[in-house]
């Protein structure tokens, strides 16, 4: 069995965070994932906001990671033509006892270092946005907004380029820890793992000399398999709803209500989003499963309340979809607001690097949590660079990576796009834009299994409008014949999330090949 | 930019609305028609619908989707007017643009359209909208629970099913009793899969009566009606949901709801005109139908630009689709020839001002919106719930004796059946078309 | 033959069925014309025949309402295997109504047939299906695949 330098648990933003830093090292690096792609868990379901700072107690993981990273992500975006947006946000009082916190604010923001922060009155935030109410409002023009599928998706490319391998669809059971003065003598640590949902087959193992654990929501159980039993994770789930993008010019920044004291989220505001549709949410509300991304009815009604309340010009067909994320809170119920990341290399495990209760602001903390447990693996194993580190977006599987989306080329970029790739005159996602060539494209640079969501998180397909109602047709032909993915195969998000049950009618001969 | 080919009309989309409003253009002497359609094939939507009951009216037959359409492209083949009509299949419009007029009645609309291979612009002086429409989604009913493999809507499925010989599941509950819905129902039980149960929010089934019997009550099949949905269930595919009916104030009563094991979700919660092209190019749109507005040539508020079909309204019988269709693609010709009247792009206010008709109680919606001239003109409706003994009244709008100018009589209305009948404008007055029950 | 006056209401919503001691009140929509009458329609129970027919306004209404409740027919309409198409389906439909018992038959024959395209529309791809006397038809013409 192979002896991995080093094995990350969790290819989520912070786990490919690390592996992106990591394979430009000379270590050995595997990284394990449960689903069959980066992002699935709390990474793509989020504001995508790129946090100023101000929010967060000065010293603290949060504040220290958070302004470091927001200083790091435009040039890290340029560098992966990841779609990044520095479109400030202003946090508006309704009332005296809200200045008073938006003065507090403002201090903790420079406390910690956060550029270009001010106090602004009512004028200077119609200037901004015209017709948003409030007394008074703090403005903080480094607050970003980003693609956080895309980013992790970039982060995994950038790996996997540099040597990095990653196993989807395998599931962690158990840890064996190093214990070298044992009778077993085990230097490593050995992980058991399982392909998909298959109980009962042989576990698949592997070795590592340090252990990253990244594993977000999952992270106090691969704790616990380590026999640490420090933290407990208190699931909090937010919805969110998502707004058509015609509606993309009504607003020019963030807008945030400033936070009750024990609030456990940044209450419903407004978001932009960097492709252009609008986020109302999210909420806030402590779950017992942490796999329930539901939405509720009654949260689903307030945020359509909260939608038509702020944005009047909205009309019911204007929500187009719901979703959820779960916060990894370490903070119980009844204590409410947000404790510190954890971010420690174990004394009681050496080689376990252990990162828990990463929630809100983990994707702006990202880059510079990534250089932190950087240092912590430098602690333990020598490091020096790779020869011949491969930076920018990489080439994966011989297919260079395509920066600009054909729904924002100018008609001379189509058509020369068109003369040279006819599939880029094959319109799959009518809503989004998306053309063949771009869902071949993505399709081909999977590292792992091809799905619907997978696809979705590259090119917007199924993210518009009609929500798959015309595309859904044409993807899973292209999966059929160009990716060989049989019909009863191709699934939205891994083994057991299979569309459909197979063929209507198929050839009756046995062993004859489908070739429908 | 001026050197694309010019054609009088140019009709985007092939489905029913868009053949028979090309056969239109053609017979009111359009000399080029050009039909694009995204689809390889004609047809539009009726390719998918292998079910029989379209052509009732107009072929006095009971004909399938593809049948129908079939007789509707035949039309087109015609020797007096196949040479006028070209047909891009596989292609979409990308953008349409309403050129400036240089002089006025010299406007005219530039499409960049795009195919496998190719992308170019082509100029026309009038266009027919006749894209038809989508269907609404899980986010718009705003469906709750999770978000599991196995949740379609219903036209998603039947284009599966019936062109593309994919099957996706085995026990399916449907959300909503329109005729998609019940169509569907049908076809998943006689392929041998379990529908457990049609659910619609309604006190009344959302379809056609005959469909409620040859769909649901054929294979016993549960309507369960003044129900709505609680929850979905299922983590990686859909394991159930659980419903629960509606009191009198629209809130689910939970004590009360039950829990259906399914693998399968279809939606069938109505339909919304494909209006993104219409607004891009400005056309003012009408909340109540989603479709834009329109005079009684069927032109929108954009001069030239003209609709019908599912894009204007959604229909429930195909064949007046083709008729409106017709008369629309009719009067695009005429314009292609000599300028439209007004000739310039409306305002929501001038579009106020020209004549609109009110619309009054019982009815959702009345169309056309605005009348330009005295003429006979084609009303159509739909009321806002089911009435038996109802008479419909065209009338003036200033109140007083004598207001009603046509009164017209029905056993039975329904939201799920429009209302068509023609009216004789001789004056150019305010209107009101409204509703009673007596 | 009249119905009372407490089962008028019936009319009021189609495809009700009331049980009473001796009879069954059911009513259906025609679909003769597109009149679309309500027809009110009372069926004994032990002889299993029609005894009243209302609200008809036509002699076809009444033809086709006793036709549904005695001997139900319906067309079946579905799809079918296509090998070397250029699409895996054709429609098909029944060339004439058929006893609503024989519906299932007619899928079973229908689910097992296979045809080879080209496919015209109209061409006959299955003679008395499953034993059942009619024709089940192409409604959709299918191409030939080319060879690549």
């Amino acid at each position: 069995m192979k002896i991995y330098d080093v094995v990350i648990v969790g290819a989520g933003v912070i786990g490919c965070a690390i592996a992106r830093i990591l394979a430009q090292t000379n270590l050995s690096l595997l990284i394990i994932e449960k689903e069959p792609d980066t992002g699935f868990g709390i990474s793509s379901r989020n504001s995508g906001v790129v946090h100023s700072g101000i929010h967060y107690t000065p010293g603290s993981n949060r504040a220290v990671y958070n302004v470091q990273g927001n200083r790091m992500m435009e040039g890290l975006c340029r560098e992966l033509k990841v779609p990044f947006k520095r479109s400030g946000k202003i946090t508006v009082a309704f009332n005296e006892n809200q200045v008073d916190t938006l003065s507090a604010l403002l201090k903790q923001g420079i406390e910690n270092g956060v550029p270009g922060i001010k106090l602004i009155d009512k004028k200077e935030m119609d200037v901004l946005q015209p017709g948003t109410r409030g007394k008074a409002a703090l403005y903080t023009p480094s607050t970003g907004i980003i693609s956080p599928y895309e980013l992790t998706i970039a982060l995994a490319e950038s790996a996997y380029a540099n040597g990095a391998d990653f196993k989807f669809n395998h599931t962690v059971e158990s840890i064996d820890i190093p214990m070298p003065d044992s009778a077993q003598q085990r230097e490593h640590f050995v992980l058991q793992t399982k392909y998909a949902e298959n109980s009962g087959t042989k576990p698949i193992s592997y070795a590592a000399k340090i252990l990253i654990n990244a594993a977000g929501l999952g992270s106090t159980d691969i704790a616990k398999m380590a026999g640490i039993d420090d933290y407990t994770i208190y699931p909090c789930r937010g919805e969110y709803y998502v707004l058509d993008k015609r509606l993309r010019d009504s607003l020019n920044l963030l807008i945030y209500p400033v936070p009750g004291a024990h609030s456990s989220g940044l209450g419903i505001h407004l978001t932009n989003t960097v492709d252009g549709n609008i986020l109302i949410g999210p909420s806030n509300e402590y779950i017992i499963d942490d796999e329930d991304t539901s939405t509720t009815i009654d949260i689903m009604k307030t945020l359509r309340e909260e939608g038509h309340h702020l944005l009047p010009a909205l009309g019911g067909s204007d929500f187009i979809r719901s979703f959820s994320g779960i916060r990894p809170k370490l903070a119980p119920p009844k204590e409410g607001g947000f404790r510190d990341f954890i971010i420690e290399s174990r004394q009681d495990v050496p080689g376990f690097i252990n990162l828990t209760g990463i929630e809100s602001p983990g994707l702006t903390a990202s880059p510079a949590i990534a250089e932190q447990v950087k240092s912590l693996v430098g602690e333990l194993l020598p490091l020096r660079a790779r020869d011949n580190i491969v930076r920018g977006r990489p080439v994966i599987h011989n297919i260079p990576f395509t920066e600009q989306k054909f729904s924002t080329c100018s008609r001379e970029e189509k058509s020369e796009l068109i003369t040279r790739n006819r599939d880029y005159g094959s319109i799959v996602c009518r809503c989004e834009e998306v053309t063949a060539a771009e869902i071949k494209e993505a399709a081909a640079r999977t590292l792992g299994p091809v799905t619907f969501a997978g696809i979705k998180y590259r090119t917007r397909a199924m993210m518009g409008r009609c929500q798959g109602g015309f595309c859904l047709q044409r993807l899973t032909e292209i999966l059929r014949e160009s990716f060989g993915i049989a019909t009863d195969e191709q699934t939205l998000k891994g083994p057991g999330t299979e569309l459909f049950t197979g063929l209507l009618r198929t050839l009756q001969e046995p062993g004859t090949k489908e070739s429908l | 930019m001026n050197n694309e080919p010019k054609f009088d009309v140019a009709i985007i989309g092939a489905g029913p609305a868009g053949l028979a409003a090309a056969a239109g253009a053609a017979k009111a002497s359009a000399g080029s028609i050009v039909i694009i359609e995204r689809n390889y094939r004609p047809g539009g939507i009726l390719n998918q619908c292998i079910h029989d009951g379209f052509g009732l009216h107009r072929y006095n037959e009971s004909l399938t989707g593809p049948e129908y359409a079939a007789r509707e492209y035949d039309i087109l083949q015609n020797k007096e007017i196949a040479n006028k009509i070209t047909l891009l299949s596989g292609t979409f419009v990308q953008d349409l643009v309403a050129e400036v007029a240089e002089a006025p009645g010299n406007q005219g609309f530039s499409l960049t359209v795009m195919s496998s291979g190719s992308i170019k612009v082509i100029r026309a002086a009038s266009v027919v909208l006749a894209m038809g429409c989508r269907e609404r989604t899980a986010g718009a009913i705003s469906l709750p629970g999770t978000r599991p493999a196995g949740i379609f809507t219903a036209g998603t499925v039947q284009r599966l099913m019936n062109m593309q010989n994919i099957s996706v599941g085995k026990r399916a509950v449907i959300i909503g009793s329109g005729d998609i819905g019940l169509i569907m129902a049908r076809r998943l039980t006689l392929e041998g899969a379990e529908v457990a149960a049609v659910t619609d929010i309604q006190p009344y089934p959302g379809g056609l009566d005959r469909n409620v019997r040859q769909c649901l009550h054929d294979f016993n099949i549960p309507l369960l009606l003044s129900t709505g949905i609680v929850k979905v269930h299922g983590k990686k595919r859909v394991e159930g949901v659980t419903a629960a009916p509606l009191d009198t104030h629209g809130k689910l009563r939970l004590l009360s709801s039950t829990y259906i094991p399914c693998d399968t979700i279809m939606l069938s919660v109505g339909l919304i005109p494909e209006h993104e092209l219409a607004r891009s190019v400005g056309a003012l749109l009408d909340t109540s139908t989603q479709g834009p507005i329109v005079d009684q040539h069927l032109m929108t508020t954009v001069p030239g630009l003209f609709a019908c079909g599912n894009v204007l309204q959604v229909h429930d019988l195909v064949d007046f689709v083709s008729k409106e269709a017709e008369y629309a693609g009719s009067c695009a010709a005429k314009t292609a020839i000599a300028p439209p009247r007004p000739t310039h792009r409306l305002s929501a206010g001038e579009a106020q001002a020209i004549l609109p008709i009110k619309v009054g109680s019982n009815l959702r919606y009345v169309l056309p919106h605005t009348i330009l001239e005295p003429g006979r003109i084609t009303l159509s409706m739909r009321v806002t719930a089911p009435e038996v003994n109802f008479r419909v009244h065209v009338a003036r709008l200033e109140k007083g004796a004598d207001r009603i100018l046509l009164t017209k009589t029905f056993s039975r209305v329904s939201p799920s059946e429009m209302l068509r009948f023609t009216f004789n404008c001789d004056k150019m007055e305010p209107l009101e078309v409204y509703g009673e029950s007596f | 033959m009249n119905l009372s006056d407490q089962d008028k209401h019936i009319i009021e919503e189609p495809n009700c069925i009331v049980e009473k001691p001796t009879c069954v009140v059911k009513s259906l929509t025609c679909i003769v014309c597109p009149k679309s009458c309500v027809l009110r329609v009372e069926k004994n129970k032990t002889t299993r025949t029609i005894t009243a027919i209302q609200n008809a306004k036509c002699q076809r209404g009444t033809v086709w309402v006793t036709q549904e409740l005695l001997h139900p027919v319906r067309s079946v309409c579905s799809s079918v295997l296509v090998e070397n198409g250029t699409e895996p389906l054709t429609g098909v439909r029944t060339n004439q109504p058929i006893p609503r018992d024989d519906v299932f038959t007619v899928m079973e024959a229908i689910k097992s047939c296979r045809v080879y395209a080209p496919v015209a529309m109209g061409d006959t791809v299955i003679e008395n299906p499953g034993g059942v006397p009619c024709k089940v038809i192409a409604t959709r013409a299918v191409g030939r695949k080319e060879r690549k």
